[in-house]
């Protein structure tokens, strides 16, 4: 398997935020997940790029610890993730967008957001926080009393992951946000997610637009079969030719 | 197909021995439980009766269930008006015009031998489950067995006040004639198994079986679940009624009240506790609720255990098989055999059997 | 027979099973589990408010509410934890499997006879308003429900916690990735539904004056029964189910001719089976619209 001689390295220096070490997840006897490993730094924003199937989601959720995994390695910020629930995961400042997003369409806006809100440590910063969310996806703002399954699809993302920030988590997860969008919500969704790496939280981000993740990403792995198979640096974003490879194998 | 792993090239045993197991199995165990236990005790002996006219009701559960996949709390409708049959065929007149004034004319000269009404039973439950089954089962999951439920509760209303049916509320309807002894009842309940595992070898249960496996990919697949479902709940109803008839014949004593939430629960919990999914569950989970029921039963009368006289208050009996219910369900989910059907217990046969058509048969 | 204290009755009537419906409803959300052993939650505070009435009613009420959050909370630790994977017909039947084994420990207690006391005498009385004599028990019951029907709505909809259970009941597992915490949501749903359970407990027994050990079936099967066909999967349509259930028993009773009045409870049996069969999710599923998401 052809390594990259470029490979960018893990930002050095301070401990990762994020690190995992062989994942492995099983669903019965079906390998989804066969042993991966990366590391996410403060700040940083990483990404993950692969087929359908390669196992993408399933290392999310077992990050998030809704499905059962192995590793040798598995913390989150220095303590270790496998065995705890997710509500203990998402209480340490973890938060994950999932596929799909999976907004309550029943409540209204302004409740999906205070549901975002279970997760923080404390109320100190919050008036802060709704605020910065806010700005950062006004249409919210118009929206806050209406039911939020009457919000269109680019619209209930942008829920989600204004959700996912009201906790203030450390580390942002997000599972192809860019998923049946339209590409003008896409730059909305891509500027918030920057935005949100500026900020200084770091960012894991799980998408199927390639270029634009390896662009912006200081790091993309790029998933196959359960595999890492390939590491892209933010200058690969140009090269068509090896993007294209990335995604059917070498 | 089974393979042994050791020796991949051994097929451990014909496929029709397995399959036939699953029917000598049931039966094997269930004329060997009849042949100790009546050997044992007189009270054994009355137990037994019961044991079987239970087997009989709860097989009739399981055509249903396990086929199906859905839960019916209703069955006991079936039961009752098998026992109403079963009562108002063999009940002499002159008794019938003292306790039953009201009846119909029809059912008051109606009179027939015993096993004559054990088929008619038969028939009036099968009738019943043909009707209600037309009715009901487009339901699923909670709302079906919420449905069965009002079936249940409908029938019993109808029967405790109706006097054109039966007797003023609150009475019972005695001396029906104990003409089946108990080789006769074993015969009918060994019957019923034959029948169960019939049906369960039919299109119709395959079919059935494949929606419960999967039942958002059955309907697609043409299969017409509705249709299926019901031919199981007729089936199922005349199995159960048969079993009114014979539990009628049993108790002797024959009262609506009597087929109320204490008796559904019994029925249930030895179906669940078999294992809900396998004629074999049904069978193994009579056999071992009725022998904890007739061992506790003892208890409650006091028993002597070397110098030390053991008696559980009574009432006890309901507590412990509900809390093995729930045990049961907690631990192995499948009951106690996992919701399959009897396995040939002996180790691999030597028949080398590699034709293309055995091995690719399911 | 008069019109308004007919309707006034039938609306008392319908106010206990939609409050046992509501308490089946709310753990059923959450945990997919309707709760057959809900009755024996209410027998539970029943035998608390008899026994313990004569002696002080300010401790018989506190200690019946009390009972009733305990024995909910018992159920959830001793029995549904265990079981939380499992699918809902397991639930069902394990809640069928503790109702029936509760009757019998209660037999064993306290006698298979109705224990009595005048639990709030007081209430059984009528007041006179020229036309209509309105029976107390019948306001205060309706009082009650809607207190407790606007209490747990604004606890649903005002509290975090309360934000956090319907959270949990439109999708578990999103709720937990947002740190819902699934032990405590499950409990807190318990103990609301056990002291409305305390609440139907009191109304059955100021009506009644006697408890026995399967008190509290009849209410659960009809709020059960009410919930399912008003739509289980909707907290509202299930306790508008319940309280077209108890309207629909209390008509049928005070309208039947004698002679088919016996059949009463059969008709509202056939009356279920007609709505299941007619509307199949619900009376109320077509009402709700489909959300997006
Ligand atoms: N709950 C499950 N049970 C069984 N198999 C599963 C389950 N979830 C995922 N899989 C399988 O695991 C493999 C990886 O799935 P996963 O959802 O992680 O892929 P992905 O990379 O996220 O794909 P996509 O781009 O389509 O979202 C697939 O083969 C899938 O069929
Ligand atoms: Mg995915």
């Amino acid at each position: 398997m052809p390594e990259r001689s470029s490979t960018p390295e893990a930002s050095s220096g301070q401990n990762p935020i994020l690190e995992v070490k062989d994942l492995t997840v099983a669903y019965g006897g079906v390998t989804a997940v066969a042993g991966v490993s990366f590391q996410v730094g403060p700040g940083e924003l990483v990404g993950i790029i692969g087929p359908n199937g390669a196992g993408k989601s399933s290392t999310l959720l077992a990050l998030a610890g809704a499905v059962r995994a192995k590793a040798t390695t598995l913390t989150f910020d220095g303590t270790p993730l496998l065995g705890r629930k997710p509500e203990q995961i998402a209480r340490s400042g973890f938060a994950l967008v999932p596929e799909g997003h999976h907004i309550f369409g029943g409540l209204t806006v302004r409740d999906n957001l205070r549901l975002g809100e279970v997760a923080r440590r404390g109320k100190q910063g919050l008036e802060a926080t709704r605020e910065w969310v806010l700005e950062l996806f006004p249409i919210l703002r118009e929206f806050l009393g209406r039911q939020a399954g009457l919000l269109s699809g680019g619209q209930q993302q942008q829920l989600a992951i204004a959700r996912a920030l009201l906790s203030e988590p450390r580390l942002l997860v997000l599972d192809e946000p860019s998923l049946g969008l339209s590409p003008t919500a896409i730059d909305t969704v891509f500027d918030a997610i920057t935005a949100v790496q500026r900020s200084g939280t770091a960012v894991l981000l799980v998408e199927q637009r390639a270029q634009q993740t390896v662009a912006a990403a200081a790091r993309t792995h790029v998933l196959g079969e359960g595999r890492i198979t390939m590491t892209l640096g933010p200058a690969d974003a140009t090269d068509a030719e090896l993007l294209a490879k990335a995604y059917l194998g070498s | 197909m089974r393979r042994d792993r050791k020796n991949p090239g051994l097929v451990p045993v014909p496929e029709w021995i397995g399959d036939v197991w699953t029917l000598v199995a049931p039966l094997g165990l269930l004329y060997l439980v009849t042949a100790i236990a009546s050997g044992v005790s007189s009270s054994a002996r009355v137990d037994l009766g019961y044991m079987l006219v239970n087997l009989v009701i709860v097989v009739g559960l399981s055509i249903f269930v396990s086929n199906s996949g859905v839960l019916s709390f209703g069955h006991l409708a079936f039961v009752a008006v098998g026992a109403w049959t079963m009562s108002l065929l063999t009940i002499p007149v002159e008794m019938k015009d003292s306790i039953m004034p009201g009846l119909l004319p029809v059912l008051r000269d109606a009179s027939l031998p015993p096993l004559v009404a054990v088929v008619v039973a038969a028939v009036v439950g099968g009738i019943l489950g043909l009707i209600a089954g037309a009715a009901l089962m487009r339901l699923h999951g909670l709302e079906a067995g919420i449905a069965t439920f009002a079936l249940l509760m409908l029938v019993v209303q109808v029967l405790t006040y109706s006097t054109a049916l039966g007797p003023k509320s609150g009475q019972s309807m005695v001396g029906i004639p104990q003409t089946l002894d108990l080789q006769a009842v074993l015969v009918i309940a060994l019957l019923m198994v034959v029948a169960a595992w019939a049906y369960g070898r039919s299109r119709s249960a395959r079919f059935l079986r494949a929606s419960r496996d999967d039942i958002t990919a059955a309907p697609a697949s043409g299969i017409d679940v509705t249709k299926h479902r019901i031919i199981a709940f007729t089936v199922s109803g005349a199995v159960a009624a048969v079993g009114g008839a014979l539990w009628a014949q049993t108790n002797r004593v024959v009262q609506a009240s009597q087929f109320n939430l204490d008796f559904t629960f019994t029925t249930i919990a030895m179906l669940v506790i078999g294992g809900m999914f396998s004629l074999w569950g049904a069978v193994v989970g009579v056999i071992v609720v009725s022998v904890l029921n007739h061992v506790l039963g003892l208890l409650e009368s006091g028993m002597q255990f070397g110098g030390v006289i053991v008696s559980l208050p009574s009432g006890s009996r309901l507590i412990i098989v509900g809390l093995v219910l729930i045990v049961v369900l907690i631990l192995r989910p499948g009951g106690l055999t996992g919701g399959r059907e009897a396995r040939w217990p002996l180790r691999p046969r030597l028949t080398l059997d590699l034709s293309p058509k055995s091995v690719i048969r399911k | 027979m008069n019109f308004l204290q007919a309707l006034i009755d039938a609306t008392s009537a319908g106010a206990v099973y939609a409050l046992a419906a509501l308490g089946i409803g709310l753990v059923f959300g959450v945990l997919r589990l309707a709760n057959f052993a809900y009755g024996e939650i209410i027998t539970a505070s029943a035998y608390t408010l008899v026994i313990v009435w004569p002696m002080n009613p300010v401790l018989a009420v506190l200690g019946a509410a009390l009972v009733g959050v305990a024995v909910a909370l018992a159920m959830n630790y001793a029995v549904f934890t265990w079981l939380r994977s499992q699918s809902s017909a397991t639930l069902l039947i394990a809640s069928f499997g503790l109702s029936i084994l509760l009757q019998r420990i209660y037999e064993g207690v306290f006698g298979a006879n109705v224990l009595s006391a005048s639990v709030a005498g007081g209430l059984s009385t009528s007041i006179d308003l020229g036309a209509v004599r309105l029976n107390l028990l019948s306001v205060v019951t309706i009082v009650l429900a809607v207190l407790l029907l606007v209490g747990v709505q604004l606890f649903l909809t005002r509290t975090s916690i309360g934000l956090q259970v319907q959270a949990a009941s439109a999708d578990f597992r999103i709720a937990r990735l947002l740190g819902v915490r699934s032990g405590l949501v499950i409990a807190v749903t318990f103990a609301i539904s056990g002291f409305i359970a305390a609440a139907v407990a009191f109304v059955l027994t100021v009506q009644s004056g006697t408890v026995g050990p399967s008190f509290g079936v009849q209410p659960t099967l009809f709020g059960l029964i009410g919930a399912v066909i008003g739509g289980l999967r909707n907290l509202r349509g299930a306790v508008v189910g319940g309280f077209v259930v108890g309207v629909a028993l209390s008509l049928l009773t005070s309208w039947l001719p004698p002679e088919i009045n016996p059949f009463r409870t059969a008709f509202v049996y056939l009356l279920v089976i007609a709505v299941l069969v007619l509307r199949p999710n619900g009376l109320f599923s077509a009402g709700a619209g489909k959300v997006r998401t």
